[in-house]
C-alpha cells in the first residue's frame, strides 16, 4: 500500500497505531478523520469543536480527551458528544428554565429524560465509522489539537491508540463481561430508587398535564364557545364505539338468497370465480415450470 | 405426429404378429395417433359437462374429447385444478416420441425375429443330452429348480415358434421417457407340450430348452452386434429369458428380451387355480404335500401363457387417458422403488395397466366395471390408488369367475378367472403392504388441497431407506439357507412373519429389500453370484410410542393355550411374572441401552433360523444417541419433564400470593427450554439457560398511559413479586435485571425481567432459572399509534417499527408458539428431539444466531404434520433427515413455507390464501429480499414474517443453508444405507475455509467446554463422560454459581462485534461449543470507494491511481478492524487468522 494521503475530503487523516496483541500479531494502522466542526445549523459551541470521523469501537470520551490533550498536546477538551448517543436520545435540547416555579408538562416531559436507569455495560462500544463532536474549553485550543493531528498526519503515524492511559480507558473484553454480570443485576435500592425518580416525576407530570387541560377546557375558542371533552381516556372508548358501529352493520345486512334474480347473479359470480381461479391455477403452474424448467422428476 | 400416410405394415407399432396370428387391423389403424402430443392445448374451460357428455355419447370415436378434461377445471371451487393441470405436464415430459423411436429398435428386431424363424427344427433329446449338447457350444440351458436329471423320461425339442409377439412397454406405447424394454415373446407351437406338461415344472423345463436354442442361434449370428446373456423375467425364476443388449453405443440404450411363452390351451386354467397343486414331488411324498397349493408357480405358468391374451385385454381397453395413467403410474411406482420385477415389489406397469383393464371390463358390482372409460388420466390414478389403498387384498378378490373360493393369506390376490392369472402374484407380503402404505398416503395426498401435493406424490424420490423408514437392519444369511427360489421365498415369507409377530405394535410396516439379482452369462448357471452371505435389509416404520418399551405383557397365565404359544414362540425369552396390578402373565423384558427393536430381531433369528447373534446390525446411526448425549445421569427428556413441572409449580405459587398490586391474569411459557427444544442439555451447567416466560396482569386503568411510565411500573412490579415470592418461598432465589437501559428514555423496547431461581433438582444438575418479563397490552397500541405521525424521522421510524416487530414476536407470538410446540412434542415423541438435532444441525453450521429458533421448531413440525410422501417419522434421525430434505428442495425466493401447527389440523383456507396474498405481497414490495427472505406463515400467524423479518436469516444465509442441506441430502440419498461413521459425523462438521477470517477463542472461555467434545461425536463418550467425572469438586461449585446462569462472555461478545461491526461483515459462531468465530466481509464494503462521511465502515485513504474527477477514495480497513477485534475480545480471543488469497 503506497502512503496514505493525509486529507481527505477536508479533513485531516490522523493514522493512530494499534497495539498488537498476542491475538492479532499484525501491527494496525485506524485512521481518524478530524475537522472543525461546521454544522448546518450553527451553534454556539460550534466554533470551538471538532468533528471527528471513523472513531474507534472502543472510543470513549476519557479515551478521546487523552488522545487529543494529552498525545496530541491540544487544548483542554469541555465534553465530547457521540452522534450513535444523540439519536438515541431525540431532541434533548430545550433548557429547562429553572426561574419559573411551576413548570409546564413540556417541559417536564424533557426532564424525564434525564431520568435513566443504571447502564448495564461499563462503556458503551460504538459502531465502525461513526463520528462524535469534541467540543474543547475555547477556539485555540481546538485550533492546536488540529494542528498537531496534521503534524502528525504528515510524519506519519506515531500515535499509539489508547497508550499511557490505561488506566482510564473502559475495561474490555473479559473484564468487560465479567463486571456485565453484576452490573446487569444492579442491587434493589439502586433500582428502586431510580424508579421511585422516575414515578414521582411522572407524577407531576400528569398533573401538571391534567391542570393544562382543565385549563383548556375552560378557556373559549375564538367564536366564544367553550368545548366540552372528556378524559384522557377517550382513545379506548373510541375503539370501543368502532367495534359495536361494526356489529351493528353486520345485523343490518338485508337477506341475500331472497329474488331469484340474486341466486342467478351468485351462480353467475360464481362461475366466472371459477374461470378466474382456473386461469391462475393455469398461470400458476406455467410459472413452476418455468422456474424448475421441467417437471420431471429427479 | 400423425398416423396418415404411413404405409400400412410400418404403423403396427402395438404388436406385430407374424405367421398365422389373426389380423386385428381395425384396432391398429384407428388408435394411436399422437399420444406424444394429443393434448388440446387451446381446451376453454368452458361448457365442461357438456362436452364430456357429448363425447360420451357419440362413444367409438378413438380420439375421445374427454382426453382434455384434465385440464377442465373439475370440482368446483374448491378444488384446484393445479394438480391436474401439473399432472397433464408430466405427461408431456415423460411421454417419449414413439414415432421417432421405433426405427430405431426395429431393425435389430426385424433381424431376431428373422433369426428366430429361420431356425431349423431340433429332433427330440433327453434332458442329459440337451445338457451335453449345449455344453459344446458354452451355453448352460437355464434349467428352472428342480434340474432335470437322468430320470427325467420326457424329451426336449425345438420346432419354429408358433408365433411371435412383441411386448414390452416401449413397443406397447406405454412406456416412459429412458426406458426401452423390448419383449419378444416366442410362443411354442403346441405339438411340443404335453397334457400334463403343467405339472412339476416340465413345461418351464421344455421352455428353458427351447430358449437356450434361440440364444445360441442368437449368439451365432448376432454375437458380434449384441451382448447375449440370460436372465429372469421380472426375477420369476421359472421364467429365463435371453437379455440383448446392442454394444453399438447409439442403441444400447435399448433393451430386448426374449421370452418363451406357451400356447394357451396347454396351461389350462382349471389346473392352475391358486387353489391346486401343481408340483407334486414324485410319488413317495406323503399325500399332505401334494395337497399344498402352489400359488406362485401356477400363476407364473399362467402368465406365460398369457402373453398374447394380455396384449389383447390391452388393446381392447385402452385410451389416451388410459395410457397416461399408466405412464404417471409408472413414474408414481418409480419413485417409491416398484418395478414389475418380483425383487423390487413385483407390481409395475404390466400389473398396473392389467388392473386398469380387468376393472374397466368388470370387478364392480354385479360384475359391472368398477372404471370408467370417460376417466380422466388422474381420475384413473386415483382409482387405482383407491384399489390399492382401500381394499385388503389378502382377502382374496375373485374377478369373472364366481365359483372359486380362495382362502385368505398373507399374499396378496387379484385373481382374474378369464385369464385363470393372480396379477399380484409376484408381490410379498412385505411389498404388498409397502405399496398399500404408499397408495394410503399419496391418496390422501391428492385429496387433500394442499399445493405440494404434486411435488409429493410424483415428483420426490420417496424410495430413499434412511428418509423413508425409521429403522434399518441388515441381516446376513448363509447362502446355504436359501438355496433355491423356492426355499428363498419359504425362508423370507418365514422370517417376515416371524419378525412382525416379535415386533407386535412397535412397528407399523416391517418392509424386506433383497439384493437384486442381475443376469448372467450364457455359459454359467444363475445362482453363481449368489454365493456366499446374503444380505437382507429389514427396514422398519416404527410407532414411537411402542418401541422403546422395554417389558412387554404376553397372555395371562390362565390362558393355558396363549400362554403355550408364546413360551413356543419367544423360546427361554418368555417369564412368568407377577405385575404390580396383580396380574401374572408371560412376559419379556429387554435390556436398556441399545434399541429394542434390534434385540427382538437379533433374538429372534437366532432363536427361529440358526443365525448367529451377529449375523443382525443396525444401519446407519441414531443420532439423537450419538450427537446430543450429553454423558449426563439423566435423559435430556427427564430434564424437560422437570422443567415443566418446576413451572407449573411457579405458576401456582404466582397464582397464589396474595398483597400484589393487580392480580396475575396469565402467566405464559416463551422458551424453547419451556417446549422440549433447547439444544443443550437444560439442566447442565454447562448449557442451562434462563427459561422466558411472560406475565400479564388484570388490566387497569392505573397502569400510566406513557411507554417510559409503563417500563418503570414494569420495574416496580417486579421487585414488589421478588419481594413476595422470597418471603413466601425462602428456597428461591430472585433477581430483577435490567436490559435495553440505553432506550429506557424512550421506553420501546423491555427494559427489565424478573429472575425465579429453584435451587438444583439433584446432584449434578444446576438450578432452574426462570425469567420472567410483564406483558401489557397497551404497548403495543401506544407503539402503533406513535408510528401513525407521518411526520417521523427516519431512524425514530425504524426504531419504532424495530420495537414493534419486536414486542409482537416476544409478547404475542412467542407464547403461542410455545404452546404449539409443546402440545405437537407430546403429540409426537420424536419431535423434540429432530428439532434439536436439526438446530445443532445448524448450530454446527455457525448459522444458528442467523435463524431464528422457532422457525427450525416449525420446519420440525412441518415433517410431522405433513410428512406426506411419507408417513409421520418413527425416530428423529429420521425425522432429521427429513428436515434437511424439505430445506433443500424449498424453493424460498417463490414460495412460501406454510404449516399448521394445531393439533386438530383444521387451518381455514381463508388464512392460507391470506398466507398467500402476502407473500405475494411482500416479494413485489421487497424483490431483493433484504428485509424477508424466508416466509413462513402458519395458523397462528398469518402475516408469515413475525420471525423472519428483519432478514432473519439474510439472504446469504439462507442461500448457505439451503446448499449445506443440499449436499448433505445429497450424501445421505447416494451412500444411502452405506453411511459409515465419518459420514454422519461428517453432517454435523463445517468446513471453515470459505470465511475471510478466523477469530479463534481461548478454551477457558467457552461456557460449554464439554459440549464442544460432544459435538465432534466419535470419541465423545469417553471423552465428555471422563471431563464430567474427573472435576467432581468443580462441577459442584459450579452448579452453585447461580450468578453465571445465563451468562455467556462469548455471546456477549458476538452481540458487540454485531453492534460494531455488523455493516461491516458477517459474523458465524457456534453457539453449542464452537471454538471459532468466523467472519465474511461484506461484499458492498469490497474494493476502492469513494470516502464519504457517513461510510460506516472504518477505512484507509489512498491514493487514488487515476485521479479522474479529484474524489478521494479509500479501501476497508481490515488490519485495522481485526486489530479492534482483538481488543474487543481481550482475554478472550487466542488468535486471529486471514484467508490466504
Amino acid at each position: 500500500m503506497g502512503k496514505a494521503p493525509r486529507e481527505v475530503g477536508g479533513f485531516v487523516a490522523l493514522p493512530l497505531k494499534l497495539q498488537a496483541t498476542g491475538a492479532f500479531h499484525t501491527e494496525a494502522t485506524h485512521y481518524l478523520y478530524l475537522k472543525p466542526h461546521d454544522p448546518p445549523v450553527p451553534d454556539t459551541d460550534a466554533p470551538r469543536s471538532l468533528f471527528l470521523v471513523n472513531i474507534p469501537v472502543s472510543a470513549s470520551p476519557a479515551a478521546i480527551k487523552h488522545l487529543l490533550t494529552t498525545q496530541l498536546e491540544g487544548g483542554r477538551i469541555e465534553k465530547v458528544v457521540f452522534t450513535e448517543d444523540v439519536q438515541a436520545k431525540p431532541a434533548a435540547t430545550l433548557k429547562s428554565n429553572r426561574k419559573r416555579k411551576r413548570m409546564t408538562a413540556e417541559e417536564l416531559e424533557v426532564g424525564l429524560d434525564t431520568h435513566s436507569l443504571p447502564g448495564v455495560f461499563d462503556s458503551q462500544i460504538y459502531q465502525s465509522g461513526s463520528s462524535a463532536i469534541v467540543v474543547f474549553v475555547d477556539k485555540p485550543s481546538m485550533e492546536l489539537a488540529l494542528k498537531a493531528a496534521r503534524r502528525v498526519a504528515k510524519s506519519g503515524p506515531s500515535i499509539t491508540w489508547g497508550q499511557g492511559a490505561e488506566a482510564i480507558l473502559p475495561r474490555l473484553g473479559v473484564k468487560r463481561y465479567e463486571h456485565h454480570k453484576h452490573l446487569q443485576f444492579p442491587s434493589r435500592k439502586e433500582v428502586l430508587r431510580s424508579v421511585n425518580g422516575f414515578m414521582t416525576a411522572y407524577a407531576q407530570l400528569e398533573e401538571a398535564r391534567s391542570r393544562e387541560t382543565a385549563r383548556k377546557r375552560q378557556a373559549p375558542d375564538e367564536d366564544g364557545f367553550v368545548t366540552v371533552t372528556r378524559g384522557s381516556r377517550g382513545s379506548v372508548r373510541a375503539e370501543e364505539a368502532k367495534e359495536i358501529a361494526e356489529k351493528h352493520k353486520e345485523k343490518s345486512k338485508s337477506l341475500e338468497d331472497f329474488y331469484r334474480f340474486q341466486m342467478r347473479n351468485k351462480r353467475k359470480e360464481e362461475q366466472s370465480e371459477m374461470l378466474r381461479k382456473f386461469g391462475e391455477d393455469k398461470r400458476r403452474v406455467e410459472e413452476m415450470r418455468q422456474r424448475r424448467g421441467n417437471p420431471t422428476p429427479g | 405426429m400423425s398416423v396418415t400416410g404411413k404405409p400400412s405394415e410400418a404403423h403396427s407399432p402395438k404388436r406385430r404378429k407374424l405367421s398365422h396370428s389373426r389380423e386385428k387391423s381395425d384396432i391398429d389403424t384407428s388408435k394411436s395417433s399422437g399420444n406424444a402430443n394429443g393434448f388440446a392445448q387451446d381446451s376453454s374451460p368452458s361448457g365442461t359437462g357438456l362436452q364430456q357428455q357429448d363425447a360420451a355419447r357419440d362413444g367409438r370415436t378413438k380420439r375421445p374429447v374427454a382426453n382434455s378434461t384434465t385440464v377442465l377445471p373439475t370440482g368446483g371451487l374448491n378444488k384446484s385444478s393445479v394438480l391436474a393441470l401439473q399432472v397433464a405436464d408430466l405427461n408431456k415430459e415423460v411421454t417419449p416420441n414413439y414415432a421417432r423411436l421405433r426405427p430405431k429398435w426395429t431393425g435389430i428386431l426385424n433381424n431376431l425375429e428373422a433369426t428366430i424363424k429361420q431356425l431349423p427344427p431340433r429332433p427330440p433329446v433327453t434332458a442329459v443330452d440337451a445338457l451335453k449338447q449345449f455344453k459344446k457350444q458354452e451355453i448352460r440351458i437355464p434349467f428352472p429348480e428342480p434340474q432335470p436329471s437322468k430320470e427325467t423320461h420326457y424329451k426336449f425339442e425345438f420346432k419354429s415358434p408358433q408365433h411371435l409377439i412383441v411386448g414390452g412397454a416401449l413397443p406397447l406405447e406405454l412406456s416412459v421417457k429412458g426406458e426401452n424394454v423390448v419383449e419378444l415373446t416366442a410362443v411354442m407351437p403346441e405339438g411340443l407340450l404335453q397334457e400334463k406338461d403343467y405339472l412339476n415344472a416340465r413345461a418351464p423345463h421344455k421352455a428353458a430348452f427351447y430358449l437356450a436354442c434361440i440364444a445360441s442361434a442368437i449368439k451365432e449370428k448376432h454375437g458380434a452386434d449384441l451382448d447375449v446373456s440370460f436372465s429372469y423375467l421380472c426375477d420369476v425364476d421359472l421364467l429365463p429369458i435371453v437379455e440383448l443388449v446392442p454394444r453399438d453405443s447409439a442403441e444400447s440404450k435399448f433393451t430386448f428380451r426374449i421370452a418363451v411363452g406357451f400356447p394357451d390351451a396347454s396351461i389350462p386354467v382349471a389346473k392352475t387355480l391358486p387353489t391346486k397343486n401343481c408340483l407334486r414331488h414324485g410319488t413317495s411324498d406323503e399325500s399332505g404335500n401334494s395337497d399344498q397349493p402352489t400359488p406362485f408357480y401356477n400363476s407364473a405358468i399362467r402368465s406365460a401363457a398369457l402373453v398374447k391374451a394380455f396384449d389383447d385385454l390391452i388393446q381392447k381397453t385402452r385410451s389416451p387417458a388410459f395410457d397416461d395413467a399408466c405412464r404417471i403410474g409408472q413414474i408414481w411406482l418409480r419413485q417409491r422403488g416398484f418395478s414389475s420385477s418380483a425383487r423390487s415389489g413385483g407390481f409395475g406397469w404390466r400389473e398396473w395397466c392389467f388392473m386398469c383393464a380387468l376393472f374397466l371390463s368388470g370387478g364392480g358390482h354385479r360384475g359391472h366395471p368398477l372404471f370408467s372409460k370417460q376417466y380422466s388420466s388422474l381420475q384413473f390414478f386415483k382409482a387405482v390408488l383407491q384399489i390399492l389403498a382401500g381394499r385388503d387384498l389378502r382377502d382374496p378378490m375373485v374377478l369373472n369367475t364366481a365359483s372359486l373360493e380362495i382362502p385368505r393369506s398373507e399374499y396378496p390376490v387379484l385373481f382374474d378367472g378369464k385369464t385363470g392369472v393372480n396379477v399380484l402374484y409376484k408381490m410379498s407380503p412385505w411389498s404388498y403392504q409397502s405399496l398399500r402404505h404408499h397408495a394410503q398416503i399419496s391418496l390422501a395426498t391428492v385429496n387433500s388441497r394442499n399445493d405440494d401435493s404434486y411435488d409429493t406424490t410424483f415428483s420426490s424420490n420417496v424410495a430413499t431407506a434412511v428418509l423413508q423408514y425409521d429403522e434399518l437392519f441388515s441381516v446376513k444369511i448363509p447362502a446355504a439357507m436359501c438355496k433355491t427360489a423356492t426355499e428363498e421365498r419359504d425362508f423370507l415369507l418365514r422370517m417376515h412373519a416371524t419378525l412382525v409377530r416379535g415386533l407386535g405394535d412397535r412397528a407399523s410396516l416391517v418392509d424386506f429389500k433383497l439384493p437384486q439379482r442381475s443376469k448372467w452369462s450364457l455359459n454359467q448357471t444363475a445362482d453363481v453370484k449368489d454365493k456366499g452371505d446374503y444380505e437382507l435389509e429389514v427396514a422398519l416404520l416404527t410407532n414411537p410410542d411402542n418401541v422403546g418399551r422395554l417389558v412387554d405383557h404376553g397372555p395371562e397365565a390362565d390362558e393355558q393355550d396363549e400362554a403355550a404359544d408364546f413360551r413356543k414362540f419367544w423360546g427361554e425369552k418368555a417369564e412368568l411374572r407377577r405385575f404390580r396390578d396383580g396380574t401374572i402373565s408371560e412376559s419379556l423384558v429387554w435390556a436398556p441401552g441399545s434399541p429394542v427393536t434390534l434385540q427382538i430381531i437379533t433374538y429372534l433369528a437366532t432363536l427361529h433360523f440358526r443365525l448367529p447373534p451377529s449375523s443382525v446390525s443396525a444401519v446407519g446411526q441414531d443420532l439423537e444417541v450419538n450427537i446430543l448425549e450429553t454423558g449426563s445421569s439423566m435423559s435430556a427428556k427427564d430434564a424437560f419433564r422437570i422443567i415443566g413441572s418446576t413451572f407449573q409449580t411457579l405458576t401456582s405459587t404466582l397464582h397464589g400470593l396474595d398483597n400484589l398490586p393487580l392480580p396475575i391474569r396469565s402467566i405464559f411459557p416463551a422458551d424453547p427450554g419451556l417446549r422440549s427444544s433447547s439444544v443443550g442439555h437444560p439442566l447442565l451447567s454447562q448449557s442451562t439457560r434462563p427459561l422466558n416466560m411472560i406475565i400479564e396482569f388484570e388490566s387497569s386503568t392505573r397502569w400510566p398511559d406513557s411507554l417510559p411510565a409503563i417500563q418503570y411500573t414494569k420495574i416496580a412490579f417486579l421487585l414488589k413479586l421478588a419481594e413476595l415470592l422470597t418471603a413466601k418461598n425462602t428456597d428461591l432465589e430472585t433477581r430483577v435485571g435490567l436490559e435495553n437501559t440505553e432506550s429506557a428514555v424512550t421506553g420501546r423496547f423491555n427494559t427489565s425481567f424478573l429472575d425465579i431461581i429453584y435451587p438444583s433438582p439433584g446432584p449434578g444438575l444446576s438450578p432452574i432459572c426462570f425469567r420472567a418479563r410483564i406483558h401489557h397490552d397497551r404497548e403495543e397500541h401506544l407503539l402503533q399509534t406513535a408510528l401513525v405521525d407521518k411526520s417521523l424521522h427516519g431512524s425514530v421510524r425504524d426504531s419504532l417499527t424495530t420495537a414493534l416487530a419486536t414486542h409482537r414476536r416476544d409478547f404475542l407470538a412467542q407464547p403461542m408458539h410455545t404452546t404449539a410446540i409443546r402440545n405437537l412434542c407430546t403429540r409426537f415423541p420424536p419431535l423434540s428431539a429432530t428439532i434439536r438435532l436439526f438446530k445443532k444441525w445448524v448450530s454446527s453450521h455457525l448459522l444458528l444466531q442467523h435463524i431464528p429458533e422457532e422457525i427450525m421448531e416449525i420446519i420440525a413440525a412441518h415433517v410431522h404434520v405433513h410428512p406426506a410422501p411419507w408417513s409421520t417419522p418413527g425416530s428423529s434421525t429420521t425425522a432429521f433427515l427429513r428436515c434437511l430434505h424439505l430445506l433443500s428442495r424449498w424453493d424460498w425466493a417463490s414460495a412460501p413455507l406454510i404449516v399448521d401447527l394445531s393439533l386438530a389440523q383444521d387451518m381455514a383456507a381463508s388464512q392460507l390464501s391470506e398466507i398467500t396474498r402476502r407473500f405475494q405481497a411482500w416479494r413485489k414490495l421487497d424483490p431483493s429480499m433484504n428485509n424477508v427472505v424466508w416466509f413462513v406463515g402458519t395458523n397462528l400467524d398469518t402475516t408469515g414474517t413475525v420471525w423472519t423479518q428483519g432478514s432473519r436469516p439474510p439472504r446469504v444465509v439462507a442461500g448457505r443453508l439451503t446448499a449445506l442441506a443440499r449436499a448433505a441430502v445429497d450424501v445421505v440419498v447416494r451412500k444411502a444405507t452405506q453411511m459409515d461413521d465419518s459420514d454422519w459425523t461428517g453432517l454435523f462438521t463445517s468446513p471453515l475455509g470459505d470465511y475471510d477470517f478466523l477469530i479463534h477463542l481461548k478454551p477457558s472461555v467457552l461456557r460449554s467446554k464439554a459440549g464442544s467434545k460432544s459435538s465432534r461425536s466419535a470419541h465423545q463418550h469417553s471423552g465428555s463422560s471422563g471431563a464430567v467425572s474427573e472435576f467432581k469438586n468443580l462441577q459442584v461449585h459450579e452448579t452453585l454459581d447461580t450468578a453465571a446462569i445465563g451468562h455467556d462472555p462469548v455471546e456477549l461478545f458476538v452481540r458487540d462485534l454485531e453492534h460494531a461491526f455488523g455493516s461491516t461483515a458477517l459474523f458465524f459462531h457456534d453457539q453449542h461449543g464452537g471454538r471459532v468465530i468466523a467472519g465474511l466481509w461484506r461484499p458492498s464494503v469490497l474494493g476502492t470507494k469513494e470516502w464519504r462521511v457517513r461510510l460506516g465502515w472504518s477505512s484507509v485513504p489512498v491514493a487514488g491511481d487515476d485521479q479522474e474527477d479529484g474524489k478521494d477514495v479509500c479501501v476497508l480497513n481490515k488490519d485495522g478492524i481485526l486489530a479492534e477485534i482483538a481488543m474487543l475480545g481481550e482475554g478472550m480471543v487466542k488468535d486471529i487468522t486471514v484467508r490466504e488469497q
